[in-house]
C-alpha cells in the first residue's frame, strides 16, 4: 500500500458550506471589533438613506463670499459664527451609497481673530474625522468583499450589495457665545452602527466647554447618580429594557461605574448637560446610543 | 489597526480555512465538532496573533491551533465523540475518484490517532518533521518512529524521503 494514494481523496474530502460563512463572520466581526474597540453585533436596524457620492475631501475649507451668502439665513450664533452646510454629497455608485451634510462654524466679519482661529481648528478637526472615517469605512467594506470572494461567494450570492455611508450634523444648542454641535457618522451594511461627536464650545474664549464648567466640582458623582438613577427608572417602566448589570438578565457587559473627562455630551435646547453612551458600551446593542440629562444644579 | 501580522492571519485564515477543516476532520470524525473546533481557532488566531511569529511560519502555527483546540474538544467530556469505528460514515468525500485512494484514505482514518495525525501532516500536507514536531509538541524523533509505526500497520513500504 502506498499511503500517497490517499491524498487526492484527503484533499477532495467535502467541505461544508457553512465553513466559508462562519470564517467570513469571524473575520469581519473581529475586524469590526478591534476597529471600534467593542463587540459589534448585528443591528435590527438598518440605515435609510439617500443615495450617496464621496468626492475627494482634498479641498481646504474656503467658502466663497456667493456660497456663504446663500447660506445667510442658516442660525447665526449671536454675531460671532454661523454653522452651515460646506459639502453636500448623495451618491450611488458601485460599491457604497453615500449621503453627506459636511459643518462649518463659519465666524463672522465682526468676531475675533482668536474665535476665527478657533472654529478653523475645530472645522479641520471635523474634516479630519470625516475623511477618516470614510476611509476606514471604505477598507472595511473592501476587505469584506475580498474575504467574501475569497472564500467562495459568487456574484450571484454577492447581488451587488453596496455600504450606506451617513454623515450628518445637528445644532443641539445656540446662544452666543455658546455652541453645542453634533456630528453623527454612520455605516451600514451586514451590521449597521452609528457614532456621534460633539463640539460643546465658547466661541468667545476659544474653548471647549467642559461638564465641570456647567456642573460644578462634583460633576462626576452628581452625574453617576444622576445616571444610576435613570436606569433603574427606565428598566422599571419598560421590562424590555436592558443594561448591562442591573436587574435580573444574563448579560455579559459591564456594569456603568462612572464617567470621566472623556464622556460624550452636549447640551440642549433648555441650556441642560445630556451626557451620550455610545452603543453597546453601557447596554446591549439593540438598546442604541443612550442620552441622559443632567439638569445643571 | 493596519497591522502586518493582523493582516497575515487574516489571508491566512481564508487561505488555510479547507485545509484546517480537514485537519479537524481527522481527529474528531465529525463535521459538526470539525466546525466548531476550526471556528473556535480562528477566534483564537484573531486573538491572540500577535504570537504568530514569522510570515513562513504561519501555516504551522494555525495547524498548532487546530490540533490544540481539538484536543482540548475532545477533553471537554459533554461532547460525544464517535469512535475509532465510525470513522468511514463520517468522513464525507465529494466522490470515489479513485477507489484505491478511497481505500488507503480509510485504513489512514483508522490508524490511532496520535499516528494518524503524523501521517496526514507529513504525506497529505507535506510538512516536514521540523513542523510536525512543532505542531504536534511532540519531538522529531517520536515524530520518525509514529510514521514507522504508521507504515508497520498499515502494511506499507516507507520511503526515505519522508524521513
Amino acid at each position: 500500500m502506498n499511503i500517497l494514494n490517499g491524498k487526492d481523496s484527503y484533499e477532495h474530502m467535502e467541505i461544508p458550506e457553512e465553513l466559508h460563512l462562519r470564517i467570513n463572520d469571524i473575520i469581519i466581526s473581529d475586524r469590526k471589533k478591534k476597529t471600534e474597540r467593542k463587540v459589534i453585533f448585528m443591528l435590527k436596524r438598518s440605515l435609510a438613506t439617500a443615495a450617496a457620492f464621496l468626492a475627494v475631501f482634498t479641498a481646504g475649507l474656503n467658502v466663497s463670499p456667493a456660497f456663504a451668502e446663500t447660506a445667510s439665513e442658516l442660525p447665526i450664533i449671536g454675531t460671532l459664527a454661523k454653522v452651515l452646510t460646506i459639502r453636500s454629497y448623495h451618491t450611488d455608485e458601485g460599491d457604497f451609497r453615500i449621503d453627506m451634510e459636511v459643518p462649518a462654524i463659519i465666524s463672522s466679519d465682526t468676531s475675533a481673530e482668536s474665535t476665527e482661529e478657533f472654529t478653523n481648528a475645530v472645522n479641520a478637526e471635523i474634516q479630519h474625522l470625516i475623511d477618516e472615517y470614510t476611509a476606514s469605512a471604505k477598507e472595511e467594506f473592501e476587505e469584506y468583499k475580498k474575504a467574501f470572494f475569497a472564500t467562495g461567494g459568487t456574484e450571484s450570492e454577492w447581488d451587488n450589495r453596496q455600504m450606506d455611508i451617513i454623515v450628518d450634523y445637528e445644532i443641539k444648542y445656540q446662544k452666543a457665545p455658546i455652541l453645542s454641535l453634533e456630528l453623527i457618522t454612520a455605516k451600514g451594511w451586514v451590521a449597521a452602527s452609528e457614532e456621534r461627536h460633539y463640539y460643546n464650545l465658547d466661541l468667545d474664549s476659544g474653548m471647549e466647554i467642559k461638564l465641570s464648567d456647567l456642573l460644578g466640582e462634583d460633576w462626576i458623582a452628581l452625574c453617576n447618580k444622576e445616571i444610576d438613577k435613570q436606569i433603574s427608572e427606565r428598566i422599571a417602566s419598560d421590562p424590555g429594557l436592558s443594561f448591562y448589570g442591573y436587574g435580573d438578565n444574563d448579560l455579559t457587559g459591564e456594569k456603568f461605574s462612572t464617567i470621566d473627562e472623556t464622556t460624550d455630551y452636549y447640551i440642549n435646547a433648555d441650556g441642560n448637560a445630556v451626557i451620550v453612551f455610545p452603543e453597546y458600551s453601557i447596554a446591549p446593542g439593540y438598546m442604541g446610543i443612550q442620552e441622559f440629562v443632567i439638569e445643571l444644579p | 489597526m493596519k497591522d502586518k501580522k493582523y493582516e497575515l492571519t487574516v489571508s491566512a485564515l481564508i487561505k488555510y480555512q479547507d485545509a484546517m477543516y480537514r485537519l479537524a476532520m481527522s481527529s474528531l470524525r465529525n463535521r459538526d465538532n470539525a466546525l466548531d473546533v476550526v471556528q473556535n481557532s480562528a477566534l483564537r488566531a484573531l486573538e491572540h496573533y500577535q504570537s504568530l511569529r514569522s510570515p513562513e511560519s504561519v501555516k504551522s502555527w494555525l495547524f498548532r491551533i487546530v490540533i490544540n483546540e481539538s484536543a482540548r474538544y475532545m477533553r471537554s467530556a459533554a461532547k460525544e465523540i464517535p469512535n475509532d469505528q465510525d470513522i468511514t460514515e463520517e468522513i464525507y468525500h465529494e466522490k470515489a475518484f479513485d477507489k484505491d485512494g478511497e481505500e488507503v484514505l480509510e485504513a489512514v482514518m483508522k490508524l490511532p490517532a496520535d499516528l494518524r495525525v503524523i501521517v496526514i501532516l507529513r504525506y497529505y500536507e507535506d510538512l516536514s518533521l521540523k513542523d510536525i514536531s512543532d505542531i504536534t509538541g511532540v519531538n522529531i524523533n517520536t515524530v520518525k518512529s509514529r510514521l514507522y509505526a504508521s507504515h508497520k500497520k498499515l502494511g506499507a513500504e516507507i520511503k526515505e524521503e519522508y524521513l
